[in-house]
C-alpha cells in the first residue's frame, strides 16, 4: 500500500501543466535513459520510476485517478475507483429501496435498469477504455531489456562450457566461451520483455561476475600465483612443480632467485576469449621463505658463511 | 547475404521512424547506408545503434548533433569502464 509520490520523481507540483511533466519527463530521461547509462544499475532504477510516473501522469485519466486515490490506496490507486464503484453499489441498492432513484421506473422491473448501469461502466473501466486506448496509439515499442547476473568460478570461465539460465520464469541455455571476463555484458537478442504494439522483443543482458580464485589471480589473459620457495633452492636452484590450470608442471628456478622475482610461463595463463588455441601468460612471483627454529649446527654454518661475504 | 541487409524503407516503417531521420544520420556519419540496385539498406550490425539513436530522438528529443556527441562520449565512457576492470583485476593481484 505504500504511496509513490511522481510528481516528486519527476520534480514537479502537483497543478503542473502537461508540458511542464513531459520537460520534467524528457530532463530525466536524458540523465537516467539506459542508453546513456550503461552499466549503471542505479541510473537503471531510477529510470524505471521515472518512466512508470510520466506514463501515469501524462495521461489524463490515469493522472486524475492517481490524484484522487493515489495517497489513500497506495499502489493499489488504479484498482480504487472499482472498488469505490461497487462499494457505492451497496450503498446505491440501499437508496433504490427506499425510493430515491434517479430512474422513476427503477423500482418497477428497473433492475435490469440497473444492473446494465453498473456492467457497461465497470466493463468500460476494465476493458473498454483500455482497449480504446492501444488502438489509438499505433506505434510500435521495443519491449524492456532485462539484465542478469552470471556468476563463475575461474576455472569455469577458463573453459567453453553451456549454463542454463531462468529469466522470467523462461530457461535459457548458452554458451560461455573460455575468457569471459569479469564484468563483461553479452547480449542475447529478443530474450528480454515482449514489445508493445507488435514492437520488437528487448534483449537480455548477461553480465559475467567471474569470483576470486583462491590460488591464481587474473589479469587479462595473464595469470598470477605466488610461489612458496625454500632458501635453498632458491640459493643454488633446482625444479619445483607449480600450478597451472591444467594441473602441476616442473619449474625450473635459477640459482640466486630474489623473494619478489617473477618467473613468466608463456602460454600457461588464460585462455584469449574467442581465439581458441591462444593464451596468456602465467607469472610466477617467488617468495622465499627463511628456516625456522635453526639447530646450533644450522647457526654455526651461517654465522660462517656470513663470514665469507 | 539478403539477410544481413534491411531495406531502410522497411526499417522506417516498421520503426515509424522518417527517411529523413536515417539520411541525417548517414550524413553526419553514425551510421554507414549501404546501396544496391538503386535501393537503400542498413546492414544488420547497425540495427542496434539505429535502434539506440532512434530511441535517443524520438523519445529523448535529442537531436542528431547531439546524437553524434553523445555517441563519442559513451565510447569513451566503454573504454574508461574497460580500463577500471583491468585496473581492479590488477589490484586484486595485490590484495
Amino acid at each position: 500500500m505504500a504511496y509513490t509520490d511522481y510528481y516528486k520523481i519527476l520534480g514537479v507540483s502537483k497543478t503542473a501543466s502537461e508540458e511542464d511533466i513531459k520537460k520534467a519527463y524528457r530532463k530525466l530521461a536524458r540523465k537516467l535513459h539506459p542508453d546513456l547509462n550503461p552499466k549503471d544499475k542505479e541510473a537503471h532504477k531510477k529510470f524505471q520510476q521515472v518512466n512508470e510516473a510520466n506514463e501515469v501522469l501524462s495521461d489524463p485519466e490515469k493522472r486524475k485517478k492517481y490524484d484522487q486515490y493515489g495517497e489513500q490506496y497506495g499502489e493499489n490507486w488504479e484498482k480504487a475507483e472499482e472498488f469505490e464503484k461497487s462499494r457505492q453499489s451497496g450503498a446505491y441498492s440501499g437508496q433504490r429501496r427506499s425510493g430515491q432513484s434517479a430512474n422513476p421506473f427503477a423500482d418497477f422491473g428497473g433492475g435490469e435498469d440497473f444492473g446494465e448501469g453498473q456492467y457497461s461502466d465497470f466493463f468500460e473501466q476494465m476493458f473498454g477504455s483500455g482497449a480504446r486506448a492501444s488502438g489509438s496509439r499505433n506505434t510500435k515499442f521495443r519491449g524492456q531489456d532485462y539484465q542478469a547476473e552470471l556468476h563463475l568460478s575461474l576455472r569455469d570461465a577458463a573453459k567453453t562450457h553451456s549454463q542454463t539460465l531462468t529469466v522470467n520464469e523462461k530457461n535459457v541455455r548458452i554458451t560461455i566461451p573460455a575468457g569471459v571476463e569479469d564484468g563483461q555484458v553479452i547480449r542475447l537478442k529478443n530474450h528480454g520483455a515482449p514489445g508493445a504494439n507488435g514492437g520488437p522483443q528487448g534483449d537480455l543482458y548477461i553480465t559475467f561476475r567471474i569470483e576470486p580464485d583462491p590460488v591464481f589471480k587474473r589479469a587479462g589473459n595473464d595469470l598470477y600465483i605466488t610461489l612458496n620457495l625454500d632458501l635453498y633452492t632458491a640459493v643454488l636452484g633446482g625444479d619445483v612443480m607449480v600450478d597451472t590450470l591444467d594441473g602441476k608442471i616442473k619449474l625450473k628456478v635459477n640459482p640466486e632467485t630474489q623473494n619478489g622475482m617473477k618467473a613468466r610461463l608463456k602460454g600457461k595463463g588464460f585462455p584469449v576469449y574467442k581465439h581458441e588455441g591462444s593464451f596468456g601468460d602465467l607469472f610466477v612471483t617467488y617468495n622465499i621463505l627463511i628456516p625456522k627454529n635453526l639447530t646450533a649446527r644450522e647457526k654455526e654454518l651461517f654465522a660462517e658463511l656470513s663470514k665469507m661475504r | 547475404m539478403s539477410e544481413e541487409i534491411i531495406p531502410v524503407e522497411t526499417f522506417c516503417s516498421y520503426y515509424h521512424v522518417e527517411r529523413t531521420f536515417i539520411e541525417s544520420l548517414e550524413s553526419y556519419g553514425l551510421i554507414s547506408i549501404s546501396y544496391k540496385e538503386n535501393q537503400r539498406f542498413i546492414l544488420k550490425e547497425e540495427l542496434t545503434e539505429l535502434e539506440k539513436f532512434s530511441r535517443m530522438y524520438y523519445e529523448l528529443d535529442i537531436n542528431i548533433p547531439g546524437i553524434d556527441a553523445l555517441k563519442h562520449l559513451l565510447e569513451k565512457i566503454k573504454e574508461l569502464q574497460q580500463e577500471t576492470e583491468t585496473l581492479r583485476a590488477r589490484l586484486r593481484i595485490y590484495e
